[in-house]
């Protein structure tokens, strides 16, 4: 594994059952990540983003095949180790947010700060994310798009190494998915946080410093883009 | 406070009626433990600290006649402490107001010594005075016991007159006392109740009683203590006793647990205690059921809430403590709920045993701080093992697979979906509730069971009712059909007696009675009982086989016994066993028993009259007489100098509703404690239903149901659910009527009586009562419930 590189992924298999019918997520998957890069995962739906997206955050386990983390296999951690994985290494952030809806914006982050001793400051992050106003709201009395950006800052406070992002825009109309995107960015500037985003919208790819396409659960094209565009220019 | 602990009470805010609903059943529990526990703890420290400051008797020795002397020399048993022989006879209390004239009533005259003052003195069984101790100076002063004195309004120096052996005697009472020894103030076993203002207790000095009562100057009775340091136990000295007295002939010795007040107060705290050992299981049983339950359903539900705590890295334990927690602060609140209100019902208890039921002057309230931590802590135990339980479902749940869409659940068509009757008669709503009701089978089962507890809870009173008017119906009225029960002074020919007793025109009919008190023996098996003689044709007695109530024929060579005494003694019918008599120069004789009749309160033997008086009594001899008349009867025996007492049928019928109004009070708040249980498991799992079938119904909404709609598809859900747990609930009501009928047959009461069907179809009206105002208070949540929410389904 190179000095750079935080994740590495080879001949990544993953099936499992959907009720009565066995999925073959991941088909022999091998990609690797540097620290700080801005990665998009682009795909159909069905072709195992979010399957490789779970495996790599510790909350699903590879039928085969490794991730190694620098140096470490994912597939060697216990349990515990896992979770400690989770708690310190990566920040989810979900097509549909997944707050819990009896916590304020503030509560919803500071859940996840509760278990960190490294965390970053929850004021700074929610202005960052520039919910200052909006701290004290419950999620049912913001919109999706500031929902989303609490998952984001929820994510971030966390002071993770890999930021890994399932569909962010998914539920978002343009203007506000545009917003997620500059945010994701600067989160990836500012704070150089390794961030990974999955999504079927190829328009997106453009502001990545690493394409990956997946077909049918495997990795058809590799592409490293030399010059990433701004969020602003992406169009959909 | 951290933020899981703030969505904790966020969660529980937000569904008050039901966490209160569960609460008050912990509560309910608790406060039942608490005020019934306190109360018998304070009742049993004070029965036992009145005991010993009042040198309660180890040992009574009941005796034709003992001299002195011979009361000294039992002294010489080892064991024995002190030995206090005294007089003791029942005589009649005349009473001058005209509300008494046709009432007998009864004073149990005891002699105290010349010497004794109180405990300091060595009196066994000192009497307790309200104030200062005091001393009869002279023959004709008395002293009167308190709840006699209370009954009758009598005072520190009044005048009383009674009556003995035809003679009238006036006497001053000079104080109010109260006895260890009469601690529940009944005048025998056979009397059931006591009864404060026709049987009172009086104390006189020894030299007046020796003079006007006891026969030539000997005692009758024998009290005595055994020594604490003594190293057997007091059945080795009361067998000692009896053997040293064996050449006096009768005699009945027993220990303080089988006198008649001591073993009403200890049955008392026993089976308060047993059952207080129950009641609160059953309770928090019941909230732990529930809570599990709902913790459960929670935990499904919040699958994702869950998954997105995992993949924040929260580890399973932290997880589990927070949804544990849920049911622990409801169990908590449930816990202070019932501590705060089982004190003050204590109080009210204890005060209730201190005035009503026993006179324990020492009696007061105390507060117990154990027993608040005994409550908290079963509360404890309960909602912890209900939370965690509740809860394991979190370890099974895989983050990745919480945040993947659910697969649709597996279906299959039901066996009825193939007839013609499914598609021609049964309707869309009725489809969708038989389809539910077979697709979530277990639901049915934990719902069900429910209702069965519910309507088994429920049952318990109203059988406990209808039993206690059966067996009192039965007794005094299928049973017994005199109007009154007569003992004489002494012996008397039978044809005398009858002949005498038909003369009066009062008297409709009369029938001789032998009745005595007998040890029955069956191998190592021994019990005190009274033998009751009857004639083979008698008019008055009528037996019922145990189980089947068939009449039973009374031959000239039957011997009946009762059920608890034959349980007792380990008798079938056909065992022979052996009757020793309390009576001088008279040899033990050994009998058949042929019939266990059923008998509801208090336990004999039954013996044709003959066979008493050629074995025991000799020929013609009676005790006692039954007699049927009118009221006017009563004149006709206060007079008689031969009765020693009688008993009115009528009276006792009408003391016996006098004490079940208070049984109707406890059972109508057991009813209601019923009824509260069942709303409550009701309720919580229809409101579960509805909060898991959130998609479904906001579904049906969607499509064009109205809420009513909606609510009848739910109602008829619980219509069936409820049908099946009723039917549940016979049998486990059966079953445990049938372990409170073993667990409260004892000596003195049987319960024989079978449950009703009418008590099963009062049961099931008031189960289904308690199903509707759960359905009724469920049916607010339907209404306020967002369906919209529901589907959009963007936070969990």
């Amino acid at each position: 594994m190179e000095q750079n590189q935080i994740l590495s992924i080879s001949q990544l298999k993953k099936h499992y059952l959907m009720g009565e019918v066995t999925v073959e997520a991941l088909r022999g998957v091998s990609f690797d990540v540097n620290a700080g890069e801005f990665v998009v995962i682009l795909g159909p739906s069905g072709s195992g983003k979010t399957t490789m997206l779970n495996i790599l955050g510790g909350m699903d386990q590879a039928t085969s095949g490794t991730v190694n983390y620098r140096g470490e296999i994912l597939s060697d951690f216990s349990e515990k180790a896992l979770t400690e994985y989770r708690r310190n290494v990566v920040g989810f952030v979900f097509q549909f947010y997944n707050l819990l809806g009896n916590l304020t914006a503030r509560e919803n982050v500071e859940l996840a700060t509760e278990i960190i001793s490294d965390h970053l400051s929850v004021d700074e992050v929610m202005e960052d994310v520039g919910l200052t106003d909006r701290a004290d709201h419950f999620p049912a009395q913001m919109s999706g798009g500031e929902q989303q950006r609490v998952a984001i800052a929820r994510a971030v406070c966390k002071n993770p190494d890999l930021l890994l992002c399932d569909e962010p825009t998914g539920a978002l109309d343009f203007e506000t998915g545009i917003q997620i995107l500059k945010l994701l960015k600067k989160i990836n500037v500012k704070y150089k946080k390794t961030v990974i985003i999955i999504t079927h919208n190829a328009s997106i790819a453009i502001i990545a410093d690493r394409v990956l396409k997946m077909r049918s659960g495997e990795i058809v094209e590799n592409i490293i883009n030399e010059m990433p565009m701004d969020p602003e220019r992406v169009t959909w | 406070m951290g933020v899981l602990n703030r969505r904790l009470i966020r969660m529980i805010m937000s569904s008050k009626g039901q966490n209160l609903a569960i609460a008050m059943v912990v509560a309910l529990g608790l406060m039942l433990y608490v005020a019934m526990s306190s109360a018998i703890t304070n009742l049993d420290d004070a029965v036992q600290k009145y005991f010993t400051i009042t040198n309660a008797a180890d040992i009574y020795v009941e005796i034709p006649a003992i001299s002195g002397s011979e009361v000294n020399s039992l002294l010489s048993v080892s064991g024995v402490e002190a030995a206090q022989g005294r007089v003791v006879w029942d005589v009649n209390f005349l009473s001058d107001q005209k509300a008494d004239e046709n009432q007998k009533i009864t004073l149990r005259v005891i002699s105290i010594p010349e010497d004794a003052e109180d405990s300091k003195d060595g009196m066994i069984h000192s009497l307790y005075f309200q104030t200062k101790a005091q001393t009869l100076a002279s023959d004709d002063e008395v002293f009167l016991i308190e709840s006699f004195a209370r009954a009758r309004s009598i005072e520190v120096g009044d005048e009383i007159k009674i009556q003995y052996a035809g003679e009238d005697h006036a006497l001053k009472v000079k104080g109010i006392v109260s006895s260890s020894e009469y601690i529940y103030l009944m005048q025998s076993e056979q009397s059931l109740l006591p009864d404060f203002s026709n049987f009172g207790i009086l104390y006189v000095r020894e030299s007046f009683a020796m003079r006007s009562i006891a026969s030539n100057g000997q005692y009758n009775q024998v009290l005595l203590t055994v020594r604490d340091s003594f190293d057997g136990n007091h059945e080795s000295v009361r067998k000692a006793v009896e053997k040293k007295l064996e050449h006096l002939g009768a005699q009945r010795v027993y220990l303080r647990e089988d006198q008649v007040s001591s073993r009403m107060v200890q049955e008392e705290i026993r089976g308060n205690k047993q059952t207080m050992s129950i009641v609160p299981v059953i309770f928090l049983g019941i909230a732990a059921a529930i809570m599990f339950v709902m913790i459960g359903r929670f935990v499904r539900n919040d699958k994702v809430t869950i998954g997105v705590l995992k993949a924040m890295g929260y580890n399973n334990r932290k997880i589990m403590t927070h949804y544990s927690l849920y049911a622990v602060s409801i169990g908590i609140t449930g816990a202070v709920l019932g501590v705060i209100l089982g004190s003050l019902m204590s109080v009210y208890v204890t005060t209730l045993y201190a005035t009503e039921s026993f006179n324990v002057p020492i009696l007061v309230f105390k507060f117990h701080a154990w027993m608040l931590f005994a409550a908290l802590g079963l509360a404890l135990v309960f909602s912890v093992t209900a939370g965690y339980m509740g809860a394991r479902g979190v370890i099974q749940i895989d983050p990745a697979a919480a945040m993947r869409p659910e697969a649709p659940q597996s279906g299959k068509h039901i066996g009825l979906e193939h007839t013609r009757f499914w598609n021609f008669w049964v309707s869309f709503t009725e489809k969708m509730v038989i389809r539910n009701l077979m697709r979530h089978k277990l639901r049915i089962l934990v719902l069900s069971i429910g209702i069965a507890l519910t309507f088994m809870m429920i049952m318990i009173p109203i059988y406990l009712l209808s039993a206690f008017l059966d067996m009192f119906e039965f007794q005094y009225s299928v049973m017994q059909r005199m109007d009154y029960s007569v003992s004489l002074n002494g012996f008397m020919a039978d044809r005398d007696l009858v002949r005498s007793l038909r003369d009066y025109d009062e008297i409709d009919y009369a029938e001789g009675r032998l009745e005595y008190p007998f040890e029955v023996e069956n191998g190592y098996r021994k019990k005190a009982t009274t033998v009751i003689g009857l004639s083979p044709d008698t008019k008055i007695i009528h037996f019922y086989e145990l189980n089947t109530m068939v009449p039973m024929v009374f031959r000239p060579n039957s011997v009946f016994m009762t059920r608890g005494l034959a349980d007792n003694l380990g008798l079938r019918v056909g065992d022979p066993f052996v009757m020793k008599p309390y009576l001088p120069d008279r040899e033990d004789q050994v009998y058949k028993l042929t019939g266990i009749i059923r008998q509801d309160l208090g336990s004999n033997v039954y013996m044709p009259l003959g066979t008493l008086q050629r074995d025991f009594f000799g020929e013609d001899a009676v005790n006692g007489a039954y007699i049927q008349g009118g009221s006017d009867v009563k004149d006709v025996l206060t007079d008689a100098r031969s009765v020693s007492s009688f008993m009115s049928n009528e009276d006792l019928q009408n003391a016996y509703l006098d004490f079940m109004q208070l049984t109707y009070i406890s059972i109508g708040m057991i009813v209601v404690i019923g009824m509260f249980l069942g709303v409550a498991i009701v309720y919580n799992t229809v409101v579960l239903m509805i909060n898991e079938r959130t998609v479904e119904i906001a579904s049906m909404r969607i499509l064009g149901m109205r809420i009513g709609e909606v609510f009848s598809v739910i109602s008829r859900e619980i219509a069936v659910i409820s049908g099946v747990g009723i039917v549940l609930g016979i049998p486990l009501a059966s079953w445990a009527l049938a372990g409170i009928g073993a667990y409260f047959t004892t000596d003195l009461y049987s319960f024989a009586t079978k449950p009703q069907f009418i008590d099963y179809v009062y049961a099931g009206i008031i189960t289904l009562v308690s199903i509707i105002i759960s359905l009724a208070l469920s049916y607010r949540k339907i209404i306020r419930a967002n369906f919209v929410d529901a589907l959009k389904n963007q936070v969990s």
